[in-house]
Formats: structure tokens, sequence, C-alpha cells
């Protein structure tokens, strides 16, 4: 479809050979020199971080974060016949660059939320497609299409009401979920306990048997569930209540007063 | 200054100035960007410039004028500006305009805060003179310039619980005439055109424009890439042209089925979605313009690339902004990306793109054949070669 006119696009303007040209300008442009962050394609991070990657038989090829070396590769992957394993290792990277980035992309400064709905929706798909996809015969990892799974829907639900009681001053936090305790109190954004909490959650460190063992499962299966990892800090709090002069002390320590 | 004769096409920086600042909410503990992401113009109606800019929160209103006269000659107060001793004083004079170096300053005349909850995507004046809407992730208001204490809410797409939330706002702009209408813009790849005199919430669209999804093309970054990043009325107003991950598409305004043109910006980069989500480049938001006529449409790629598409020849072309490969007064060379098989000399792969080179905005002089290009942090200006 790209056909690039060989001697430059006429304008419709001026009749003629045409073409595009930069006049002469006297100043150079103010900046330093470009941010090149030597972005590539499949130069990029490895997948999931340094633990290690779920080894798939296609994975060497179809999967992001590799360096492809030949241009060959792209088109095989184009072509590739999705076998159940292939396509289930496929999806479940994918899943695993999903998390990543909601992990990554809650920090101080506040998320995109067009970029979370993006992302959660493309989880729901993966979910759902991971959720009819056959048994492998391999199992890759045993905990995965269990645990992790009901967690995944613990997390997808939990970013977007994470969303909504940081970033909406004018509404309390919708639903409150846990019948543990959690109430009406959502960690703030950039709580470093809870990074923790998500990403051992689900990038299958040891301790993820530990992390369950304070939970009490049976309510688990009708209503997600998180421990609170620290003192929750409620951002809808009244004058005078525990949680008003908790932010009222907080207030003092950051600004020194 | 505009005296002197205008060399077509070169430009020279008129005024610099910072428009926001950085600021902490400490209610939510979250840093909210100085970065600006959304300027424009109103139209001109006296000898100073005005426009508006926003960042994530607050949109203000600039009046970028010149002077080159000063006041001289106080009575009450002395050449430093500090107050005279009125005793002191056993004459009067009428102070007089005396020439000065020509300065361009920039005043901010309006503020309009505190009415988003929300990241702010676009801004757009009404073609009324009178008013403006910005638009957030989930909602939009309307502006009048003159009050910044109160605005219209005129959308709200927030879902009474988050959880069900699944699309956002993407952009918005009023028509070019019609100071009723306008558009907006969703992350699910669809358009929708409002008339503020159905009613004071413009919660059901007049018109609604999506196109049906290729079943062949399925996959799961579907929804991401069909997400629209610009939305443009045409000139004449009777088209509006969308902007989403791989193609450009115009839309005639009494066809809500489909776009009656479709522009591949990169097809190329259809097998390399999965790469492009995992280095976030999927979630790149790129501009799209028209010229003057509304005959040439254009917006950015990758490795500092932008194409232009003429609607009427369905010729297309891609150029490059970067210093070695446009010398001044140099006819740009088009560019042409290899999809495989074996490249040629002047091709380059798509393995060999830099996707850290992205062209995202970009803009058309409104009656010349002028544009300006941002690459990075160089700004370039191109014309049409003049016989």
């Amino acid at each position: 479809m790209a056909r690039g006119a060989r001697e430059g696009w006429a304008s419709p303007a001026s009749p003629g050979p045409g073409g595009w040209l930069r006049p002469a300008n006297r100043r150079p442009a103010a900046g330093g020199t470009p941010a090149n962050r030597g972005s590539q394609l499949g130069s990029g991070a490895g997948l999931g971080g340094p633990e290690a990657r779920r080894r798939g038989p296609t994975e060497g090829i179809m999967v992001g974060g590799l360096k492809r070396k030949h241009s060959d590769l792209e088109e095989e992957e184009e072509r590739w016949e999705w076998s159940p394993a292939g396509l289930q290792s496929y999806q479940q990277a994918l899943l695993r660059i999903s998390l990543d980035k909601v992990q990554r992309s809650l920090g101080p400064r506040a998320p995109s939320l067009r970029r979370h709905v993006l992302i959660h929706n493309t989880l729901q798909q993966l979910q759902a497609a991971l959720r009819l996809a056959p048994a492998p015969a391999l199992p890759p990892e045993p905990l995965f299409l269990g645990e992790e799974d009901f967690s995944l829907s613990a997390t997808i639900g939990s970013i977007l009401r994470e969303l909504d009681t940081s970033m909406d001053e004018t509404e309390p936090p919708q639903n409150p979920v846990a019948p543990l305790g959690l109430q009406n109190e959502v960690p703030p954004q950039p709580d470093p306990v809870f990074l923790e909490a998500l990403s051992s959650r689900y990038l299958g460190d040891s301790g993820l048997d530990d992390f369950f063992l304070d939970i009490d499962t049976s309510a688990v299966e009708k209503e997600p569930a998180r421990a609170p990892p620290e003192p929750p800090h409620n951002l809808f709090c009244a004058p005078g209540s525990w949680e008003w002069n908790e932010l009222d002390h907080i207030m003092e320590i950051i600004l020194g007063s | 200054s505009k005296n002197q004769v205008h060399r077509r096409g070169e430009y020279n920086v008129y005024s610099t100035f910072q428009s926001h600042e950085p600021e902490f909410d400490y209610l939510k503990s979250l840093e909210i960007e100085e970065k600006i992401n959304k300027i424009r113009w109103l139209p001109q109606q006296n000898a100073a410039y005005f426009l508006l800019s926003t960042n994530d929160k607050t949109v203000k209103l600039w009046k970028v004028s010149e002077r080159d006269k000063r006041p001289e000659g106080y009575n009450l107060k002395d050449e430093e500006g500090r107050l005279r001793d009125p005793a002191t004083i056993t004459t009067l004079r009428v102070p007089v305009l005396r020439p000065m170096d020509l300065m361009v300053e920039a005043t901010p005349r309006r503020v309009f805060a505190n009415a988003h909850t929300y990241h702010i995507n676009s801004i757009s004046v009404n073609s009324d003179y009178e008013t403006y809407m910005s638009a957030d992730d989930l909602r939009i208001n309307l502006w009048n310039f003159e009050i910044t204490n109160q605005s219209f809410n005129i959308v709200d797409i927030k879902p009474a619980n988050m959880e069900e939330l699944t699309e956002v706002i993407t952009a918005a702009e009023f028509h070019p005439h019609h100071c009723n209408t306008f558009v907006y813009s969703s992350s699910k790849g669809t358009i929708r055109l409002c008339d503020m005199r159905a009613s004071a919430l413009c919660d059901r669209h007049t018109k609604f424009f999506e196109e049906p999804e290729d079943p062949s093309n399925r996959s799961f970054f579907s929804e991401i890439i069909s997400s629209i990043s610009d939305v443009k009325f045409s000139h004449s107003g009777r088209y509006i042209m969308t902007r989403d991950y791989l193609t450009v598409k115009v839309w005639d305004l009494n066809m809500e089925n489909r776009p009656i043109e479709t522009y591949q910006v990169h097809d190329y980069l259809r097998s390399k979605l999965c790469s492009l989500y995992e280095n976030d480049c999927i979630f790149d938001k790129f501009e799209c313009v028209w010229n003057g006529s509304d005959s040439v449409i254009m917006t950015g790629s990758y490795n500092n690339f932008f194409r232009m598409f003429d609607r009427n020849t369905k010729r297309d072309v891609t150029l490059e902004a970067s210093r070695e490969n446009s010398k001044p007064r140099a006819i740009l060379k088009p560019r042409k990306v290899c999809v495989g098989g074996k490249r040629r000399k002047d091709e380059i792969s798509v393995d060999s793109l830099d996707f850290s080179k992205k062209i995202l905005h970009t803009a058309w002089h409104p009656s010349e054949n002028i544009i300006a290009v941002a690459a990075t942090n160089n700004l370039y200006i191109f014309q049409d070669k003049v016989n």
C-alpha cells in the first residue's frame, strides 16, 4: 500500500515537481542531545524480571525481549502454527508482561487511566483465553492456573479500585471489598509493602504459600481478599476521626512543622 | 518584528516562557507534572496573541504581546520606581512614551484549575470564541473564557463502579463552524458526535462512528491498537480524521458505520505488536493534521519518520526529520521501510528502526504549505518547494 513517490510529493498549492525542504535558518535548535535509549525491537528488558522464565517450545522465537538476529525469524513467526503449548506459553508471557506493567506504573506520579484500562482489558482477554485453554502436557508451574488465577481476579479488580480511590477526590471508594476488616481502607499508590506483596504473589516466589497462610481462605472463593500490608491510610476521612488525626500527623512530618 | 520582510518558512524563536510548574497534591500523595499536553491558539482579535495551554490538571490562558515603548517621566515615582515624597515635587510633567528594545512578554490571563480529577488530554476552542472545552479520561467540561471558578460538565462516562470501567475518552474537538457540536474519541476506537442543544449533559450521542472489526486481524492487541489517539475535524467541517496506532482514517459525518478512507501509516508493525507492547511503544499517542485545503493529511511515525497522504491522488510519502538527512534548502528525500526480502540500498529495515525517535506532534500552517514537525527535542519546519 505504501508507495513512496519517487520525485518528492507534489503539493497542491504549487503545481510542479514540488518536494519538501527545510528553509535556511540561523540558530540551531536549543537543547542537548536527543534522548536515545536505543530502543529497537527485541532489545528491551527481558520478560517478567530476573526470575526464570517459563520455557515453551516456541519461546525462543515468538516472544519479545529477545534479540532477533535474522529477519527470517519474523516471517516464521507470522506463519507459525500455534500448538496448544506454544499458545499457552505465549499467553503466559503476555500475562507476565502485563502484570509487570501494572506494577511499574504505580509510582509517585498519577498513573495513566487510559493505559491501565487498556492493560486491564488485555488481562481480561488473557484470563479468559487461559481459562479456555486445555491443560498443557508439561505442567509449567503447578500454581499457575490455580491460585494465581484467582489472585489475578483480585488484581484486576483492585487495580481500578485503587485508581478510583487515589484519583477521585469527590467520591468515596466504591464497594469495600474484603470481609477481613479492610473496610474502606485502601493503601495509597506508592506503597512499597503493597508492591512487595503484589510482586511476590505473581512472580512465582517461594513465599507464595506463606503469603496465603494468614488469610482465611473460606471467604476467598467468593470475594478476593488481601491482607492489608500496613496501617491503612484512608484518603477520605472525616475531621476529628482517627484517620484525620493520623493524616494530620503525617502532614506535620512531611511539612516538618 | 512584524515590520520586517517575512521570508516564507523561516522562523525564529519569538517568545519562551514557563507555562506550568510541577505541583504536588499532598492529599493524594501524587505529583502533577508540568508537562504540557496540548496548546491551542485563540483567533486573533488584536495585536496580542492568545493561547490556551494545559498540563494534566490545569488550563491556562496566556497573552503574548510585544512591547516596544515604555512610559518615562512619572511625577510620583522616580526612575527606579520608588515613590517620591510629594513635598519634594515642585513641577509637573506629562509622562511620555519612549521607544525601547522590542520585548515580547507572556502573561497569564486566566487559570482554569480544579475541574479535572483525571488527566486532561484535549482542549478545543469553540467557534463562538467565548467558550472552550477541556477533556480528561472520563469527563469533558465546558468553560467560558471569562469565568475561571466554574465550568459545566457536558460529558461524563465514569461508571458508578470503577471496576466496570472499560473505556476512556482519548480526544475531543469542537466543530469548526457549529458551536453546538463536538466529537470525542475513545480507547475502543469509537467516535461520538454530540449536540449540546439536545441536553445539558451530553450522555447520549447524536452520532456514533465505529468500524466493524476485521476478524482476520484479531489479536490480544486489537483493542489497544484501535484506541484513537487524536481526532480532528477537517477545515470544511464535513469530515473527521482519527489516528489509531497503525492507521489514519477519514470519516464522513454522514456515514457512521465505516470510514470513507483508511491510510496505513506503518503496517509493517502489525507483526511486532508483542514487542511494542512490551516496550510500551504501543501506547504512544500520535497526532494527525489536515492541510489548509483538506486535501492532504499528515501524521508521525518512528525513526523520526512522518507520513503524508494525498487524498485526491492517493499518493503517499514518508519523510524523515533529522539533521543528517536535511540540510537547509535541500529537498527531503522520500524514505522507505523494507518489510522483508531483499533490502534495497536506500531502504531501512524494520528492525533497524529507532523506536525512541517518535514524531508524535506535527502541525500544518492553516493556509500555506509550511509544516512543523517535533522530533524529540528538536523542532523542524519544512516548506514545499516553490518554483
